[in-house]
């Protein structure tokens, strides 16, 4: 962070210049992220870029605009909204409105459209040349023409706010207000409602065309564009920047750490406070075409917009890499030192030296001028600050004093080739070869003799033992030079590497089985290879940096952590921004510099990793992107529509019960690691907890049951700790089919209830009806029955009683005179009356259909009528009542009341002397249980009953008191006024059932 | 002048019973006796009777049936149905046929002679139950098509009166009740044949 205002800044250092260093070639190689056509963006030519309220950035092509989210880029052009594929501008004011400014005009884009500003007065086509939006709220356009126009809120039409008589060349607005560049002019600042000057030329500055305005993010002070320079403007003056950039600057913007990038013409320039202008093209990873535009995103990334290469992501913290084509000499860097002037020394197989300071590179070559002199393959800084470098082939070299100097090279037996170099405590330089192990002590080269082994690297453990990492495994070496194999479990067989001390322990980096680490006190060891995550189980460099160790491997770096308690390794393969693991890492080849980052010598160069966060990782944007049911988007009916992050989401889904296949599908915004989302989510109604991280934003959920859900997710970066987005939570409903719900259920029972109540009720009226149809059945049965026996005794018996009745008289016709012979013959036929009466009577009972009161009333009249109607005696008798033929009564009650009456007739024929008779029938109303109670009166104007009890006997009175009791009735014999007999007969007739 | 009569009866002891009765009365002879209307109907012409005793219960033609049949082919002829019981809605609709009076079998053999001789005089014998089924009959007809004179006669047979003493109790001729009785059987006759029918259909005579 630099004090105070800007023009301090720039400081010219001679320190540089006074370098006996030539300066051969700018620097290092940054890791940028490039997106274009073939990831997606719309066009390649890219000149502008902003950021919407959800993360999201818009970028402005020449052939369209593109919205990218971190991983997709969605795009818009002609045919599909944009008034025109030309786009020049693109800006996204405080109301999330997406304005874009187009070779035909200005557009806005909300979400659902586009929709084309007009502009006054007639609408001609005007280019847009840069967009603004004044603290009130209004859109600030600077047309062609150099005329600015505003657009008030609400507004659809932009209206000149300026007049033509000036060219306005640049607008710009922050919340301190609105400014324009007036050509000639100077720039101005809109307050109380007019232009007032800010920022007057000077005579000189009056050629300057201003094109672009930029207000600091950390100094208070606006930056100026013009002319292809930098200016600033400082206390109402331009102040002109002199930046060393060779090419026209055309834009500029800065970075969190205070940098300065500047895009040129031709690619970017990087201004570091105290520094000059580094220059980042396409070999530093960018390109060296224009750099139209520079953004910075709220994740404080930085995007540079190129002509023709796309987009380029950048942030200072990823991955730093000198290669060959950053100038440095050789790719394959085997050997990495840093000395006391803080000059890194890199030795690459190929190609000799290279020596790098302050990002500068200076390549050397050994003096012998040897192809093998060019072969290094390892570097040492001893403690006396001597530069040892080892190659393979050309002997053992050293520096110092600025001057290079060969050991050993004539010493016999004395090794040329060397695998690494190290340094014990007494100052005992240990080098390792491929088939022996020498030392250089008090300056002399001391081989080994009798090593046959091939030895790759030395670490003192203490004084007394040195250990020897070769390629059949751990040997020591004592204070004797005795060499003794040293057993360190997990290491046998295997080729070690390189050997260092992390803490109380010691790790090895084997060949085949990742790293060991060991614990000398216990003894025990532990193995981290791919298994615990490790990038390869080839390990070739091992550094101890506090409680991480960097662990350099075939397949990159690699930073491990270790909990002795639990055993347990912690695992992070280090990646490029670019997600590549790095390449091949060079045995011992890393080191650790000032500033803490971890330089690995690698095949391709060497890799430079800053372990320190510049910032922490913002946490990502989720968004639901699309819902589908059964596959398809829903529809009106579902849900009202509405917008979240210009995706189109119903809100209050309400659906139906077979509408229960559902997919989700998530965006999660993060611009500056978006390889690292992972999304979680779980749906709360059939879920308890969040599901797993997983890579797919996408989740499905078939066959749902009915009821209400909310579908939660939350995205999250899969860093250690891992950072996690707010809850996303969507709330929808399915509704129970009809036969689901309570009412429905309520309904059904009740339903059920009344089904049940009906059958039942049906079952018992059927039941009913059978039992009476059978007793109809029965009933007729029996009817024909007595039919038929009526019949048969009818024409049978009777027939015979008639052939009785017949021959008594011819028989009568036949004899004298014998009074004697008439008697009998009269009894005979008063014996045939009585039989023909009698069966008359049951034949009578016998026929259907007489058996209802009536019938029996009827036949006792009939009864009567013929007993008397040859007599003196008249007989009267009334039809009864209609009611009659209702009333059924059981057999034995007609049978006895006929029998009564017929007794009764008889008496009054016989004995009475009557000249009148007469019968009455009437009908008492009863209870329903009791029956009916009939009331017979038989009266007779004789002589009236006799008081001799005898005689009464004669009558068969006694017989009709059985009768009538037989069918719990009453008879009273009564006298009748004025004379004779009343017989009251009172029976009770119950009702028959049926 | 000798009344001819026969009889169809199916009972060969009741049959040769009647004839035998008949053909000792003075004046009576029984012309010709048959088993069934079969087996009279080609003789019925020349047998020339005038009264014609028919049992209801015969077998192959009822009786009932044969009356109509007779009726065409000789109407002259007196019909006296024979029943061995009395069943009021045979004799009825037997009376609305045509039938000029009944009898029941077992008749005392001077009831029978009686009978036939009034037939022949054009009254007929009325039980007190066939006259007061008459009276119901037309009571419920309320055209009742008989006089003051006849439904008063009838009414006396109803209540089982001899014809001499509803002829002592209205003052009127003992001929002159045969006469009213012969004029309701005539109307009985004319008019009650479709009204025998349906009335014993509504009083469930039927």
């Amino acid at each position: 962070m630099f004090p105070g205002l800007i023009h301090r800044f720039f400081l010219f250092f001679p320190a540089l210049l006074a370098l006996a260093w030539p300066l051969i070639s700018p620097g290092q190689k940054y890791d940028f992220v490039n997106y274009s056509i073939e990831e997606g963006l719309v066009q390649s030519q890219v000149n502008n870029t902003a950021q919407d309220q959800y993360g999201m950035l818009w970028i402005s092509t020449y052939g369209g605009i593109s919205r990218f989210d971190g991983n997709t880029f969605t795009n818009f052009n002609y045919g599909n909204g944009l008034m025109h594929s030309l786009t020049s501008r693109v800006f996204v004011d405080d109301q999330n409105t997406v304005w874009i400014g187009t070779e035909a005009g200005l557009q806005a884009y909300d979400g659902k459209g586009f929709r084309t500003i007009g502009i006054a007065p007639d609408n001609r086509r005007r280019h847009v040349n840069d967009l603004a939006q004044a603290p009130d709220g209004s859109i600030i356009a600077l047309l062609s023409g150099w005329q600015l126009f505003k657009l008030n809120p609400g507004s659809q039409l932009l209206e000149a706010f300026s007049d033509t008589t000036v060219s306005v060349t640049a607008v710009a607005a922050d919340t301190s207000g609105l400014y324009a560049a007036f050509a000639k002019k100077g720039i101005y600042k809109w307050s109380g409602g007019q232009w007032q000057v800010f920022c007057p030329f000077t005579p000189a500055d009056s050629g300057i065309v201003i094109r672009k305005m930029m207000w600091s993010h950390s100094v208070k002070g606006l930056w100026v564009i013009g002319q292809g320079a930098l200016f600033s403007c400082e206390q109402g003056r331009l102040v002109k920047k002199n930046t060393g950039i060779p090419s026209p600057v055309l834009c500029l913007e800065e970075d969190p750490a205070g940098d300065l990038y500047l895009g040129t013409t031709r690619g970017a320039y990087k201004l570091s406070p105290g520094q000059s202008a580094e220059h980042i093209g396409l070999l530093q990873g960018l390109t060296d075409n224009a750099v139209f535009h520079i953004f910075r995103d709220r994740e404080e990334n930085l995007w540079f917009s190129t002509d023709g290469n796309g987009i380029f992501k950048f942030h200072d913290r990823s991955f730093r890499i000198y290669d060959r084509g950053s100038g440095l000499s050789g790719s394959i860097i085997m050997g990495l030192a840093r000395d006391h002037e803080n000059n890194y020394w890199a030795g690459s197989l190929e190609n000799g030296l290279s020596v790098i300071r302050d990002k500068t590179i200076r390549n050397i070559k050994l003096p012998t001028g040897k192809t093998e002199a060019s072969k290094i393959v390892c570097v040492f800084v001893d403690a006396g600050q001597s530069v040892w470098i080892g190659t393979s082939g050309d002997g053992l070299w050293r520096y110092r004093n600025n001057k290079f100097e060969r050991v050993g090279w004539d010493t016999p037996r004395f090794p040329r080739h060397f695998t690494s170099i190290n340094q014990d405590s007494r100052g005992v330089i240990w080098l390792t070869s491929p088939m022996t192990v020498s030392r250089i002590e008090n300056g002399l080269p001391i081989p080994m003799p009798g090593v046959y082994l091939s030895c790759f690297s030395t670490f003192e453990i203490n004084p007394d033992t040195l250990l020897l990492g070769t390629a059949q495994g751990l040997f020591s070496i004592n204070r004797h030079y005795e060499l003794k194999p040293f057993e360190v479990p997990g290491t046998q067989g295997f080729v070690i590497g390189s050997i260092n001390r992390w803490g109380d322990l010691l790790v090895f980096g084997t060949s085949e089985n990742g790293l060991v680490v060991w614990d000398p006190q216990t003894g025990k060891s532990y193995v981290c290879n791919e298994k615990n995550g490790l990038s390869s189980n080839m390990t070739f460099s091992v550094l101890p940096d506090g409680a991480s160790l960097y662990v350099g491997t075939i397949n990159g770096l690699n930073k491990v952590g270790f909990d002795k308690i639990s055993g347990t390794f912690q695992v992070r393969p280090l990646k490029s921004a670019n997600q590549k693991l790095g390449p091949e890492c060079n045995q011992n080849a890393i080191l650790k510099d000032p500033e803490g980052r971890i330089w690995a010598g690698t095949t391709k160069g060497i890799y430079i990793y800053d372990p320190k966060p510049a910032a922490p990782l913002l946490p990502p944007r989720l968004f639901l992107k699309s819902l589908t049911i059964h596959s398809q988007l829903p529809d009106s009916t579902m849900g009202t529509d509405s917008l979240a992050a210009w995706y189109r989401i119903p809100r209050e889904l309400r659906l139906k019960h077979r509408q229960n296949h559902l997919s989700f599908s998530l965006i999660a915004v993060h611009l500056t690691a978006p390889e690292k989302l992972r999304y979680q989510y779980f749906l709360s109604g059939a879920d308890t907890v969040y599901s797993a991280p997983d890579p797919v934003p996408s989740v499905i959920y078939p066959n749902l049951a009915p009821g209400d859900y909310t579908f939660r997710a939350r995205a999250l970066l899969d860093s250690d700790p891992p950072i996690y987005s707010s809850e996303l939570a969507y709330p929808f409903s399915i509704k129970p089919p009809f036969y689901q719900t309570n009412w429905f259920r309520l309904l059904a029972v009740l339903f059920l209830l009344l089904t049940g109540a009906v059958i039942q009720k049906i079952r018992m009226v059927l039941r009913a009806r059978q039992q009476r149809l059978l007793k109809e059945a029965r009933m007729q049965e029996q009817l024909l029955i007595q039919q038929r026996t009526s019949e048969d005794l009818h024409d049978d018996l009777g027939n015979k009683i008639t052939r009785l009745s017949l021959l008594t008289d011819i028989l009568q016709t036949k004899l004298g005179g014998n009074e004697e012979q008439h008697k009998l013959m009269a009894q005979i036929r008063e014996n045939i009356q009585g039989l023909y009466m009698g069966t008359k009577d049951i034949i009578w009972a016998l026929a259907p259909g007489n058996n209802s009161l009536m019938d029996v009333a009827g036949r006792i009249q009939n009864f009567g009528t013929e007993l008397f109607q040859d007599s003196r005696i008249t007989f009267k008798s009334c039809p009864p009542d209609p009611s009659f033929e209702e009333i059924k009564p059981p057999f034995e009650y007609s049978r006895n009341l006929i029998m009564i009456c017929k007794e009764a007739f008889g008496n009054i024929l016989k004995h009475s002397g009557a000249t009148h008779a007469s019968i009455e029938f009437s009908l008492q109303p009863s209870s329903i249980f009791d029956g009916t109670g009939l009331t017979v009166e038989i009266r007779d104007n004789g002589i009236g009953m006799p008081e001799n009890k005898g005689l009464k006997k004669g009558y068969g009175l006694d017989n009709m008191q059985k009768r009538i009791a037989r069918v719990g009735g009453q008879i009273q014999f009564l006298p009748n006024t004025p004379q004779g007999t009343l017989i009251r007969i009172r029976i009770k007739i119950p009702r028959t059932v049926g | 002048m000798v009344t001819r009569v026969i009889i169809i009866e199916d009972d060969q002891t009741i049959r040769e019973g009647f004839t035998y009765l008949v053909n000792l009365s003075d004046g009576l002879k029984m012309v010709n006796s048959y088993a069934s209307y079969e087996e009279a109907e080609p003789y019925l012409v020349s047998d020339f009777p005038d009264v014609i005793l028919l049992d209801i219960e015969l077998p192959g033609i009822n009786g009932l049936d044969a009356i109509s049949r007779i009726k065409k082919k000789y109407p002259a002829a007196h019909i006296i149905i024979l029943t061995v019981y009395e069943n009021e809605q045979n004799i009825f609709k037997a009376l609305s046929l045509g039938a000029s009076g009944y009898l029941t079998k077992n008749t005392p053999s001077s009831k029978i002679i009686e009978s036939i001789t009034e037939v022949l005089q054009g009254g007929g014998p009325l039980s007190a139950n066939v006259a007061k089924m008459v009276i119901q009959s037309f009571r419920k007809n309320s055209q009742s098509p008989l006089s003051k004179r006849e439904t008063q006669i009838l009414e006396g047979i109803a209540e089982g009166k001899s014809r001499t003493r509803i002829a002592s109790e209205l003052f009127i001729d003992k001929e002159t009740v045969k006469t009213h009785i012969k004029n309701i059987y005539s109307k009985l006759d004319v008019n009650s044949k479709e009204e025998a029918l349906r009335i014993a259909r509504q009083d469930k005579l039927i």
